[in-house]
């Protein structure tokens, strides 16, 4: 009777080790190339870009490529994630918001192009705002009292020097918290309304007739080119920037478009350029959406969207079977950029798969002068 | 019913299988299957379960469900694993339901071989225990039988292809290796389920209070010799992962990316009273109460039946020794299910086997294991709207069964009219589900509460 029950156990056990050495011993990766030969240049008046392609793996792949003209150098900006548990948060947890941090960490971003990202705390941010231009990444819905409050503004100068805010949350600005605040207290002068947005991007871009009442009513339904080009997958529109005001000032819609009534449009992902800078807008808190916050926040900084002309982007979408080779040209009506920035990514990877950029930067003057 | 069962036993096992065969590789439940086709696709690239964040689940079941996939892995060529279809993208971000990886039926029916397995494996461990725990054969055949057709069982493991049936596997021998008093190969077990998933850690503190009081007779130092090889064994194996493991980003996958309570949701848990209509404009109001209780039920729950046992097993007259774990395991596992943020049918199954082994023994009755079963089974069905079309999309995709596009469309359609996904569970099939599931859930505990009181359990035969 017992021996049987030994030899069960000690099968199970055998099976659970041979497990463990499969998953901890096997091959390690191994990047395939699909790539055969890129080059990009100014012809004719045009940004060009031709790609020689080639799917030597056993597997059909889906490909996007994305180019985005510069019209300025990118810089190397350093990036940071704020992190505090001792202030309050909106629109996700604690663990959400700490989770979308890893996933920044485990993705392109730091694994393919060695980005580091730092996590700084309210006061550090503080410093980190009167400091040079660099890449800040506030996904807990409520900004500290130490950047910004009734009688603080740290974020605006520092947007007008080329700092890049990327926001995850309620309303920008709409919440200032003290450490330990919080902000579902009735008492609370936490709460500083649209003025805080209006303080910090000089406009109301959010504060429109209506809200969607629930977030579910709130999800973006129809796709923007560069949401399809970089693949980009936010869709909540609760507190999303309202378009006519984004194109009024310059900026890009990346998400997708909420229709309320004819006139009133919200997109789940806006960029709005404030002085040398701007500030990337999604539409509402992470809510559970870590996952796909950490691949559009790293595209978005990987494709040098910040510091391109984004509006005028083109990508093409390309299969390939296995085996299959194509070529495609890419091509962009100059309009005196200075360079660009060609992106090529296995859609379905996520985060392991094939990966590609290239930054071409000061060739336009020369076919410009040409003309 | 014993006689007819104990007459066609093989037949109607044959039967099951061919049941579980047939669904296997038609069905899967899109949104979890497409986690464990990146599983698959990142092991196989070299990326192992964690280094792409696909696979969140705790690193014994990474460990156990890696292995079953080898044959997908180096057999199947990656084309018929599955396709992309990025259609799909928009209408499943927005309603929840649809990932755009769509896997192909041989992929399907290739990871669903060995949860069979597993489940075949657990039936010999169940049939063997409760033929020499009862000795009677045809009992154990009919608890065979009954496990092999419960249409819940079915829809978890054939066709939903959920994992859950390997910590059970894992978990149940624990619990006969420790009635034969093997602690340290029952702890060893024990530990690896925790590792699979973290559920088996509510039985700690009561087994080690079994550990402790079953060998009430022993001298001071055997009976702390006892508690140690059992928590020796219990503590190996979730140790030697955490450290192996812990330099891949699993461990904060795992702890950071775990959500906090965020809604009162209702499933098979104390949220259900969300869909009752008078009720739910108290509960809207009142959610932080709610939330609250939600948080620490489970804690005081467990803490509230710890006291129970203690207070009314008299030690000196070896209750304990007589004392079925299982109705521990149920208890808890129904504390768990009730104060759980999400309550999930397939859940159910962690305790199935053990409530098996308390009607064979006669000390609830079949009906409850059949009715609790049903609940789960009806609460699948009512989930989401079309959610039976739902589960057939890779035929759907693979074979034109139901047409992928009507049933893309379906959703389409649904979403203009309702908007959200909320509004797509069939309330009215959800509530009766779920009060079921509270109807037996209360007089299954209140049974098995009084039992303990009355200290009518039958003793052990080992």
């Amino acid at each position: 009777m017992l021996k049987k029950y030994l030899i069960s156990f000690f099968l199970l056990l055998v099976v659970f080790c041979a497990g463990l050495i499969f998953l901890y011993f096997s091959k390690k990766p191994t990047e395939i190339n699909f790539l055969n030969e890129v080059n990009s240049r100014f012809e004719n008046s045009y940004l060009v870009t031709d790609v020689s392609l080639e799917n030597s793996s056993k597997r059909e792949i889906e490909l996007n490529l994305v180019l985005l003209p510069l019209d300025k150098k990118p810089d190397d900006l350093i990036i940071y994630y704020y992190f505090d548990e001792d202030y309050p948060t909106l629109q996700t947890s604690v663990d959400a918001y700490l989770g979308l941090y890893n996933f920044l960490v485990a993705g392109q971003l730091t694994k393919r192009f060695n980005h580091s990202i730092e996590l700084v705390n309210a006061d550090k941010l503080s410093s980190v705002f009167t400091k040079d231009k660099s890449i800040v990444i506030i996904a807990s819905g409520v900004l500290p009292n130490t950047v910004f409050s009734k009688d603080r503004n740290l974020i605006s100068p520092w947007l007008e020097k080329g700092g890049c805010l990327i926001w995850v949350g309620d309303g920008l600005g709409y919440y200032s918290a003290r450490k330990e605040e919080k902000i579902e207290d009735e008492k609370t002068d936490a709460k500083i309304g649209w003025e805080g947005q209006k303080e910090i991007l000089k406009k109301n871009f959010i504060d429109g007739d209506k809200f969607a009442e629930d977030i579910n009513d709130s999800i973006g339904e129809q796709e923007t080119i560069i949401s399809r080009a970089l693949d980009l997958r936010y869709q909540f529109t609760l507190v999303g920037a309202i378009n006519n005001i984004v194109f009024a000032n310059d900026g890009y819609l990346l998400g997708y478009n909420r229709y309320f009534n004819d006139t009133l449009v919200r997109n789940s992902i806006s960029f709005i350029p404030v002085g040398e800078g701007g500030v990337v807008i999604f539409g509402a808190g992470i809510m559970e959406k870590q996952r796909e916050l950490g691949w559009d926040i790293s595209q978005i900084i990987i494709s040098e969207l910040i510091f391109s002309e984004a509006n005028n982007l083109k990508y093409e979408s390309v299969r390939l079977s296995p085996q299959q080779k194509k070529r495609l040209r890419i091509e962009i009506k100059n309009k005196g950029y200075e360079g660009g920035s060609l992106i090529i990514f296995d859609k379905a990877g996520e985060v392991g798969n094939f990966y590609y950029k290239d930054i071409f930067y000061n060739l336009a003057k020369y076919d410009l002068k040409e003309e | 019913m014993a006689s007819f069962i104990k007459k066609n036993f093989w037949f109607l096992l044959i039967i099951g299988f061919l049941i579980r065969i047939f669904f296997s590789g038609l069905s899967s439940w899109n949104k979890d299957v497409a986690v464990w086709y990146r599983l698959a696709n990142d092991i196989s690239e070299g990326f192992g379960a964690y280094g792409n964040l696909n696979f969140s689940y705790p690193p014994g079941l990474a460990i156990i469900f890696s292995l079953t996939l080898i044959p997908i892995i180096y057999l199947l060529p990656f084309a018929n694993w599955g396709v992309y279809d990025s259609s799909v993208t928009t209408i499943g971000g927005d309603t929840w339901l649809f990932d755009p990886i769509i896997t192909s039926p041989i992929f399907n029916f290739l990871f669903k071989i060995p949860i069979f397995a597993a489940e075949i494996f657990l039936l010999y461990l169940l049939y063997r225990y409760l033929k020499e725990r009862t000795g009677k054969d045809d009992i154990a055949k009919t608890v065979v039988i009954f496990w092999y057709f419960n249409p819940l069982i079915i829809f978890i493991n054939a066709i939903h292809g959920q994992l859950d049936i390997y910590p059970v596997l894992f978990l149940f021998l624990a619990m006969v290796l420790f009635y034969l008093r093997k602690d340290f190969f029952s702890g060893i077990l024990f530990g690896i389920s925790i590792t699979m998933k973290i559920f088996p850690v509510i039985f700690l503190p009561f087994i080690l209070l079994f550990v402790f009081y079953r060998d009430w007779h022993d001298k001071a130092k055997q009976k702390l010799l006892n508690l140690i090889q059992f928590f020796l064994g219990i503590i190996i194996f979730p140790i030697f992962l955490f450290f192996l493991f812990s330099k891949s980003e699993f461990v904060n996958t795992l702890v950071f990316t775990r959500f906090s309570t965020i809604g009162f949701e209702g499933s098979l848990n104390i949220g259900l009273i969300n869909y009752i209509p008078s009720l739910s404009n108290f509960i809207a109001k009142n959610e932080s109460l709610f939330l609250y209780i939600e948080k620490y039920g489970l804690i005081i729950g467990l803490a509230l039946l710890f006291l129970w046992i203690i207070m009314n097993i008299n030690k000196a007259s070896d209750k304990f020794r007589e004392f079925p774990l299982e109705i521990i395991f149920v208890l808890s596992l129904f504390l768990l299910y009730f104060f759980s943020q999400r309550t999930n049918p397939n859940y159910i199954i962690w305790c199935l086997p053990f409530i098996l082994v308390l009607c064979a023994i006669k000390i609830i009755p079949y009906y409850l294991y059949w009715l609790l079963s049903l609940s789960g089974f009806i609460f699948y069905l009512g989930i989401y709207s079309l959610a039976y079309k739902l589960l057939f999309i890779s035929s759907s995709k693979f074979l034109g069964w139901p047409n992928f596009q009507e049933l893309i469309n379906q959703y389409i359609k649904l979403r203009s009219l309702k908007g959200i996904i909320n509004d797509t569970i069939l309330e009215d099939v959800f509530l009766f589900s779920a009060l079921l599931f509270y109807l037996v859930f209360i007089f299954i505990v209140t049974r098995l509460l009084n039992l303990i009181k009355k200290k009518s359990v039958k003793k052990i035969s080992y």
